[in-house]
């Protein structure tokens, strides 16, 4: 495996209209790390998950989305990616099999036939994400988190080097929650995917999320997540999965000057 | 060939290719699109009439420019769905009434290029709607992957390396195409309903979306094919009468579906 980072940012920086969102932001995500980015509504989450992503361009600074610029990947199917709320309307007329296929689209382009790798490699998606019982059912009338995992098996069906995942724990119940972190966890351990995701709340991923990025316009915090087992005392009895990652870090980080700023580098 | 038999041949064309683009355009959101699209040909047409030309070549590029006007509206200079629609809506609807009024045969001009006319259709005209639609059909299924992704997910489409604003200009041009060719047929007021209505009753019921294209070509022939013959035995126009049936069946569909999961539903708990 590559030492190379599959995520770089160099002091980007990014403005809508005027108003600058992003200031300086400089980080390197590595092949397995399961990264969480979390910080206010306003501070730049989602807008930099769209510039590491290609959706938008930094007004400054440089991004290298596995090894290049971008807009200029052409091995699309490399990058994996579940949108937030991914919910399709009740009269969306696809089944399970024709979402998750196309997910493969990305590597078989506009025309090519499926061949039986693609076939396997779509059928591997749906038993990593356990929703091989609902290839036929039509994907509108599944639960939220039946969906959010049909996304997801649609994102991997590619064989993707990394995730990207956007509040993926957002208006789904605890036992989708707990059900989505065991499919995760399960690539991370068995497939060494990187996961890159926006979160407000821990929810049950706090066992996984071996880095913590806090964004404010800039990189307030980055490094290990902080360990529940030793804080629990901060929390009044709340389970870990109710707190939310964004006043949890304010809490453990902002007030705190002996803090690095930035992830210090072994 | 007689005036019937092109009359059934122009009704099956229009309403068996026109939900092949309609099943996007109504999971993209956009059924009023054809409406404002159809009222751009109708100032085509009309510049047609006043410049005495032949109305394909003219309709066509009017509407495509339009349709690719619009989503500029949209994608750039950020106006808001609605707003960019009616722009183009209305830009047709006066830029028409002004060429047709300044040509010798307004009243006459105006109904046929309203409502077409199925039964005076020519077999030039039949030609031409056939090159027209089966090429935008053709160019849809060939995107048929591209314009998928598009409509399941815009930005996860764009993750996936398709590019969203030309995919979606050229789907709105693929309308408009549809559109221009229906003017014969159904006219102006009517064409937009043969892209969307049997498209969207098909949706209704079809579980994957390949099965929902293929029903929605069926509803629209058939309904083509019934609306001729009833409108030919009642003696009522037959572009109104074929949307007429396709409403029906829409709101079967809509009435009949859950009535039949539900009775369904009750048989399986019943065993």
């Amino acid at each position: 495996m590559s030492d190379r980072p599959v995520v770089s940012c160099d002091q980007v920086s990014f403005s809508y209209g005027g108003e600058p969102v992003l200031d300086g932001v400089s980080l390197e995500i590595a092949t397995g790390e399961f990264v969480a980015i979390t910080g206010p509504n306003g501070g730049g989450k989602s807008t930099l998950f769209e510039l590491m992503l290609g959706l938008l361009r930094p007004s400054g600074g440089s991004i290298e989305l596995l090894g290049v610029p971008p807009r200029r990947l052409r091995q699309r199917w490399r990058v994996g990616y579940v949108p937030q709320r991914p919910y399709s309307a009740v009269d969306f007329p696809a089944t399970v099999a024709e979402v998750v296929s196309a997910g493969r689209w990305a590597r078989l382009g506009p025309l090519r036939f499926p061949g039986t790798p693609d076939k396997k490699a779509v059928s591997n998606a749906m038993e990593m994400t356990g929703i091989s019982d609902l290839v036929k059912e039509r994907v509108g009338e599944l639960s939220g988190g039946q969906q959010q995992r049909v996304h997801l098996a649609r994102a991997l069906a590619s064989e993707p080097d990394l995730i990207f995942l956007d509040e993926p724990m957002t208006g789904v119940d605890l036992r989708a929650r707990i059900h989505f972190k065991d499919v995760l966890a399960g690539l991370c351990s068995e497939h060494d995917k990187t996961v890159v995701l926006i979160a407000h709340e821990y929810g049950p991923l706090a066992d996984l999320v071996n880095r913590l990025i806090v964004l404010a316009g800039a990189i307030k915090f980055d490094g290990p997540p902080p360990r529940h087992e030793e804080d629990s005392h901060h929390h009044h009895g709340l389970g870990s999965e109710h707190l939310s990652l964004w006043d949890e870090s304010e809490a453990l980080y902002s007030a705190r000057d002996d803090l690095p700023a930035k992830r210090e580098e072994p | 060939m007689s005036y019937i038999a092109r009359a059934y041949g122009g009704a099956i064309l229009v309403g068996g290719l026109a939900p092949v683009v309609g099943a996007f355009i109504v999971q993209r959101r956009q059924a009023l699109i054809g409406d404002g699209l159809g009222h751009l040909a109708f100032a085509g047409a009309a510049g047609a009439a006043l410049l005495s030309v032949s109305p394909l070549p003219l309709t066509l590029g009017i509407t495509v420019a339009g349709a690719v006007l619009l989503e500029w509206l949209q994608r750039f200079a950020r106006a808001r769905a609605d707003v960019a629609l009616s722009v183009i809506y209305y830009a047709g609807i006066a830029a028409g009434v002004v060429m047709l009024s300044a040509t010798q045969s307004y009243a006459s001009s105006a109904l046929t290029l309203l409502f077409g006319s199925l039964l005076t259709i020519t077999a030039s005209d039949l030609l031409l709607i056939a090159a027209v639609l089966g090429g935008a059909a053709l160019v849809t299924l060939a995107g048929y992957r591209t314009f998928f992704l598009m409509v399941l997910d815009e930005k996860a489409a764009a993750v996936a390396g398709v590019p969203v604003g030309p995919t979606a200009t050229l789907l709105t041009a693929l309308a408009a195409s549809v559109v221009v060719a229906g003017i014969r047929a159904v006219g102006v007021l009517l064409i937009a309903a043969l892209l969307v209505i049997p498209a969207a009753a098909a949706q209704r019921v079809a579980r994957s979306f390949k099965a929902s294209l293929l029903l929605g070509s069926a509803f629209g022939a058939s309904g083509g094919i019934a609306g001729v013959w009833l409108a030919i035995r009642l003696d009522w126009p037959p572009g109104a009468t074929i949307v007429l049936l396709a409403i029906v069946l829409y709101l079967a569909m809509v009435v009949a579906i859950p009535i039949w999961s539900r009775v369904g539903g009750r048989r399986h708990s019943a065993q």
